[in-house]
């Protein structure tokens, strides 16, 4: 009831055009196909949605609808929704329960990838990346290759992936290696 | 989520974790329902309403009747063709959908479907009383519209678009065939079952061939002009395969009329081929129980409300997935997953007397042209309001032409994803 009332205020705040609504579950199942029944993703490079905040999945959804960020589908689809339909989705992955990737890792990266973390990204990514809030996602105990993939095309240029400077910074002097090790550091943190 | 401070963030997160569940699921299951369906077959379709059903109204009680012990994943069986996947990675059993959500799982070939009486029967004599019926037997074959391609030819020339001793047949006769042989692929007309099927296997056949027997050819022989993501295939097939595969259009005497399997021998208007392996992928139809029943209409297929996927022919019996007329929707393993979940919703709003919701589809189709080289169309569609499931314009769309290998070897490790994630957000 709460849910299908924010709802409708957000579609009205946002104008929505489409004349018949459509509920966020009968929205979001048809994402499971791909992002895991509730988002709680099993393949390891397509990223677990469950229970990241509101504002980063909208946020980042709105960016692949509107072409300010790279993906190979994701803007595909994106751009069959309205903003507001976007929004609904977004609070219904942020109401299920993450479920942590269970990878295959190695100590030797992880330990790697500690020490990256901690002169690097410990300033945002708080709790060894298992904090969320905001358009902080959480990332301890996403898949590795789903990091690894996104991480990689933050620093090639061919793929718009708007990110807080700082982060741009971060990365930038980093090899495939380390980024790879710095993954597998977040996925460890189940 | 906004105002928790860094400070209490540990145990804001482990206390979430304990009361979250599966929020939004239940919406529906506040009544006291005691509604019985019954689903009829136990693929992406089937398998994906009787889960969803559960999910959205626990009080329903649901029986899922499929003849097999464990399902094979037809996705990614081109992947074991090639000879780089075990086709062990493509099989379910279905003992999660008893065990977590209390479906019951009834091993057994259902041989009558009484829409009258409302009852289900199976090959042993038993008998299911439904409130409402999901069937999704997926498809079936037209023996001999091909002339010779009856159910004794499938063991020298065989279809394998079913996932299981067929997929392995054709895996074997390209694993005995001589470098230098001739790989024969009879493409259907549409609608048939994965529009992108026949290529993807043409490629990943290809890609076998380049390392194992080089000096191969492969022939399509197609009964269309076009097909599903051709443009990204051919230009796959020049990168990779080039001079490998060639690709005969029905207007271009493409089209096969008979098969002589003893002679290993085809027939188009005006030639023959010899092949040293044929892959026949025959015309289709809805399974062979939704036409019994009287659920197909000449077409072949199963006429349906769009919205509800209630059959047009028979009240209370709904039939999703490749076995059904879904608007613009193809016959794929996402399309029919996602039907299963508009399917559900309905069912359980029809048996507790509500409204059914305004229904939401998307399809994903990837297509390996080799194993590090994916390429994908996908689509979200809804209901206009003439009732016809169609595409919203603004979204969908094919990979772009303009890739980089990495951008293709990107979607080639989603496609991989995807798999496991259909596989469980159907089965698991």
């Amino acid at each position: 009831m709460m849910r299908t009332f924010m709802f409708v205020v957000v579609a009205i705040l946002a104008g929505a055009a489409s004349a018949a609504e459509r509920s966020a579950s009968m929205l979001s199942y048809a994402c499971a196909g791909c992002h895991g029944t509730a988002g709680a993703s099993a393949g390891d490079s397509l990223p677990i949605l469950a229970g990241l905040p509101r504002e980063y999945l909208s946020n980042i959804m709105l960016q692949y609808k509107n072409g300010e960020r790279y993906s190979t589908i994701m803007g595909r689809i994106a751009r069959g929704y309205s903003d507001a339909e976007i929004d609904a989705m977004a609070i219904f992955f942020e109401k299920q329960k993450w479920v942590s990737a269970v990878s295959q890792l190695d100590p030797k990266m992880i330990a790697r990838g500690k020490e990256l973390h901690e002169q690097k990204c410990v300033r945002c990514h708080l709790g060894n990346g298992q904090y969320t809030e905001y358009l902080l996602p959480r990332i301890g105990g996403q898949w590795s290759d789903y990091l690894t993939i996104y991480l990689k095309n933050v620093n090639t240029s061919e793929f718009k992936q708007p990110q807080p400077q700082l982060m741009k910074e971060s990365l930038s002097l980093l090899t495939d290696e380390e980024l790879a090790a710095l993954a597998q550091f977040y996925a460890a943190q189940q | 989520m906004s105002n928790i401070t860094r400070r209490n963030f540990i145990k804001v997160i482990s206390s979430s974790v304990a009361v979250a569940g599966l929020a939004g699921f239940h919406e529906i299951g506040l009544g006291s329902s005691s509604g019985r369906v019954v689903v009829v077959g136990g693929g992406y379709g089937g398998a994906t309403a009787a889960k969803y059903l559960r999910l959205i109204d626990p009080n329903i009680h649901v029986t899922l009747i499929e003849k097999n012990a464990q399902y094979v994943s037809c996705p990614m069986s081109n992947e074991v063709i090639s000879g780089v996947r075990d086709i062990n990675s493509l099989k379910v059993s279905y003992s999660t959908l008893g065990t977590r959500y209390g479906i019951n799982v009834v091993q057994a070939q259902v041989t009558e479907i009484d829409p009258v009486k409302k009852n289900v029967r199976t090959a042993n004599g038993q008998d299911f009383q439904y409130d409402r019926l999901i069937v999704s037997p997926g498809i079936d074959f037209r023996w001999n519209a091909i002339d010779g391609y009856d159910r004794n030819a499938v063991e020298i020339m065989p279809h394998a678009w079913r996932a299981g001793p067929q997929t392995l047949l054709l895996r074997h006769q390209l694993e005995a065939m001589k470098d230098g042989g001739v790989v024969i692929i009879v493409a259907p007309p549409g609608p048939f079952k994965c529009p992108p099927g026949p290529y993807e296997r043409a490629s990943l056949i290809a890609y076998y061939l380049k390392q194992h027997k080089p000096r191969s050819k492969i022939l399509i022989l197609d009964y269309k002009d076009k097909f599903s993501k051709q443009a990204l295939f051919e230009q796959g097939w020049a990168q990779h395969y080039p001079g490998m595969i060639t690709w005969i259009a029905g207007s271009m005497d493409g089209h096969v009329n008979r098969v002589a399997p003893y002679n290993m021998k085809v027939f188009t208007d005006f030639e023959e081929y010899k092949g040293d392996v044929i892959n026949v992928i025959p015309p289709q139809q809805a399974g062979e129980i939704a036409r019994r029943t009287g659920l197909a209409d000449k077409s072949g297929w199963c006429p349906v409300n769009q919205k509800t996927f209630e059959s047009k022919l028979y009240k209370e019996v709904h039939v999703i997935g490749d076995a059904s007329i879904a608007g613009k929707m193809p016959k794929s393993a996402y399309a029919a997953n996602s039907q299963g979940k508009v399917c559900a919703a309905a069912v359980a709003a029809l048996i507790n007397g509500k409204v059914v919701e305004e229904p939401s589809y998307i399809n994903t189709c990837y297509s390996l042209v080799t194993p590090k080289h994916g390429i994908s169309v996908a689509a979200v569609y809804e209901l206009n309001d003439k009732g016809r499931i169609v595409e919203i314009e603004e979204a969908g769309d094919p990979s772009p032409i303009e890739a980089s290998p990495w951008q293709r070897e990107m979607e080639a490790r989603y496609a991989h994803s995807f798999l496991i994630n259909i596989m469980s957000d159907t089965f698991g």
